[in-house]
């Protein structure tokens, strides 16, 4: 399932991609692949997006059904 | 040259690895000195070894009123090492002609003929005869016309011929060194010399991964998710491997004959496995370390392929690609022309899809 609160939490911050990846210590690639749903990140890697983000957990990865 | 300072440089980079990344680098480089070390006592064994016999016979041949007055005559040999062996048989008759024809035989302890050779003047050498410990007869025979030498062949063919040679001289005389070789087959040598290249490379390959070789601190960084897919790529080529290897096994036990030597075979494999373990990490972004400069990765390759390419083209004008209509050692380069290029070519269909998404 895509991450949209990410990738609109990203564009709210005029972030590109790279600039996130590279704030978090990982690549590009691995950033796009959370967007779109491809990639299941590990805890430290949410913390870590969240921290660039200003951003909580809740507000970037909780899925509110 | 690796200096005192340079060798506690590395010390203590090994020393400051993580823990996770020494006990890698630590069991990857003990792994392959102790390879390296047994294919080096193996290559000192089997190598160094005089497994083979050369030997040479003055004969002075007369032929009178078509007999020949020289005696036939025979040398013992004493196999020492089972193995596949090679018999080279070398002489050189009078020139002109001196119309006698000299035939080796080369006969085991039960009297089998497993390879002759006749001619005035002979350069040949056999297939590989499969030779167990033992005593083998070198029998030599001379003729000086048509009916022994019809009988010779006859015996030694399951055809019979009768046509005269027509070029038995009555009388003749021939001063002849005959050259015999009897050499063991050396590919254990060689598969050998390829398991210490291959460790040298995974040994080099290491060092230059973690960054050993590069000094100032540097090491390769992967995210989590290049290294689960990094993962996910060495149990792939790993389990293709396995299967490769058993199939290879299972065909050899068959006796079924493949068009390449066994080396040939299994390097095609670690080949194989190799291409298998790029192109997933390649094609999921797992390729490139982070810190990575792919630009130098990308001419390290290009640079291996030409130097793979040159050589390659240099054994095939050398003759050693195909031997006995088997892929030999000189198609080596070649395997790893074919998978440097795919590699290469991954790279660049990988590139040109990422700038189209870019794009969009």
């Amino acid at each position: 399932m895509k991450n949209l609160k990410l990738k609109a939490a990203r564009a709210a911050k005029d972030m590109s991609q790279d600039t996130l990846a590279k704030l978090c210590g990982v690549s590009r690639q691995t950033i796009n692949g959370i967007e779109k749903g491809d990639y299941n990140p590990t805890i430290k890697l949410c913390k870590e997006i969240c921290k660039a983000l200003d951003k909580t957990l809740d507000e970037l990865f909780w899925d509110e059904e | 040259m690796l200096t005192t300072k340079r060798f506690e440089f590395y010390l203590g980079m090994v020393l400051k690895m993580k823990n996770s990344v020494r006990k890698t680098f630590v069991t990857i480089v003990s792994i392959a000195t102790i390879i390296m070390f047994f294919a080096l006592v193996s290559f000192a064994i089997h190598g160094f070894k005089d497994k083979g016999t050369h030997m040479e016979y003055e004969r002075t041949l007369i032929a009178e009123n078509g007999k020949m007055l020289t005696i036939d005559w025979e040398d013992e040999l004493d196999v020492a090492f089972e193995g596949k062996y090679t018999v080279s048989a070398k002489w050189e008759g009078a020139n002109p002609s001196s119309g006698i024809i000299t035939a080796l035989s080369f006969i085991d302890e039960d009297g089998n003929v497993l390879y002759y050779v006749t001619g005035d003047t002979v350069d040949s050498t056999s297939e590989l005869l499969e030779l167990t410990e033992g005593k083998y007869t070198l029998k030599f025979q001379c003729f000086a016309n048509d009916n022994d030498f019809h009988e010779f062949v006859n015996s030694h063919e399951n055809s019979t011929i009768t046509n005269d040679r027509g070029s038995f001289a009555a009388n003749g005389m021939s001063s002849t060194n005959f050259v015999i070789s009897v050499y063991q087959d050396n590919k254990s040598v060689i598969s050998t010399f390829i398991l210490m290249a291959g460790c040298l490379g995974i040994l080099i390959g290491t060092l230059l991964r973690l960054g050993v070789l590069r000094g100032s601190g540097y090491k390769s960084e992967f995210d989590e998710r290049q290294q689960a897919i990094i993962g996910k790529a060495y149990r792939a080529g790993f389990t293709f491997m396995a299967i490769y290897l058993g199939l290879f096994a299972f065909l050899d036990s068959s006796k079924i004959e493949l068009p390449a030597e066994d080396y040939i075979v299994d390097l095609t494999g670690i080949m194989l496995g190799l291409v298998i373990v790029a192109t997933i990490t390649i094609w999921n972004d797992g390729y490139f370390a982070l810190n990575e400069k792919k630009k130098t990765t990308i001419g390290v390759l290009i640079a291996a392929t030409v130097i793979n390419i040159v050589t390659g083209i240099n054994n095939f004008l050398q003759g050693s690609v195909i031997v006995d209509g088997k892929l030999s050692f000189g198609a080596i380069n070649f395997i790893c022309v074919i998978g440097l290029t795919y590699i290469l070519i991954v790279l660049l269909v990988k590139s040109i899809k990422d700038k189209s998404e870019e794009e969009e």
